[in-house]
């Protein structure tokens, strides 16, 4: 049973996953907390638990920024879209390819992860774990493409 | 592991691209694996067996 996605989606997921990932890294940097940002994407949304700060946990309709969840959804679906939309021409070094990628970037985010626990402290940790949620699917995405460009490259001057 | 699918592949007269679209593979995955690059699953290897019509010990060997 293939679990991918047809190869119609391929280049525009691609696209667009790095697009939205580099758009979320800027935000997190620069944008976050920016009154106009705020002001333009403040909405009121259905929330199934919402736990203030000295208040207690409570579900219902919210008001909240909601563009970091807006990019939250944009770069796992279109990462994720981009991982698994079938090559051309799919075959199974094509998916060996695959899995070696998504291999490797389990290991370097579980690394990266290690890393963090042992030696970030106090609220940052929170900042650097929700940024380690889409490591493993930049990485995946990015390896993987780089195997394909590498694939592509040194097959084509064979006959 | 090393083959001789190049051998065989010029005995027959058959491109690399040509035998990619009879095994519905990509070319460039047949190049990878005539440069030792890559070792094909079991069901390619009986896949190319039978179009050259030869036994998997004639294609493929394992390297000492």
């Amino acid at each position: 049973m293939s679990l991918l996605l047809p190869h119609r989606f391929k280049k525009v997921s691609r696209v667009l996953f790095y697009l939205f990932f580099g758009f979320g890294i800027y935000y997190m940097l620069f944008l976050e907390g920016d009154p106009k940002i705020e002001e333009l994407f403040t909405f009121e949304v259905p929330a199934l638990i919402n736990d203030e700060i000295f208040s207690p946990a409570e579900s219902g309709w919210i008001e909240t920024v909601f563009l970091d969840e807006l990019l939250s959804v944009f770069i796992i679906i279109f990462g994720l879209m981009a991982g698994f939309s079938k090559e051309k021409y799919e075959d199974e070094l094509i998916d060996k390819l695959r899995n070696d990628a998504l291999r490797i970037s389990l290991f370097i985010s579980y690394g990266v992860l290690l890393l963090t626990v042992l030696s970030i402290f106090g609220l940052i940790f929170l900042s650097f774990l929700f940024a380690q949620l889409f490591l493993i699917l930049f990485l995946f995405n990015l390896i993987f493409d780089i195997k394909l460009l590498r694939h592509y490259k040194t097959a084509s001057n064979d006959e | 592991m090393t083959n001789k699918i190049r051998v065989y592949r010029s005995m027959n007269k058959i491109s690399q691209q040509d035998l990619a679209e009879k095994l519905a593979v990509s070319r460039q995955t047949i190049n990878a694996i005539e440069n030792d690059k890559y070792s094909p699953s079991l069901e390619l290897a009986l896949k190319m067996t039978k179009l050259f019509d030869c036994k998997v010990e004639d294609l493929f060997s394992l390297e000492n």
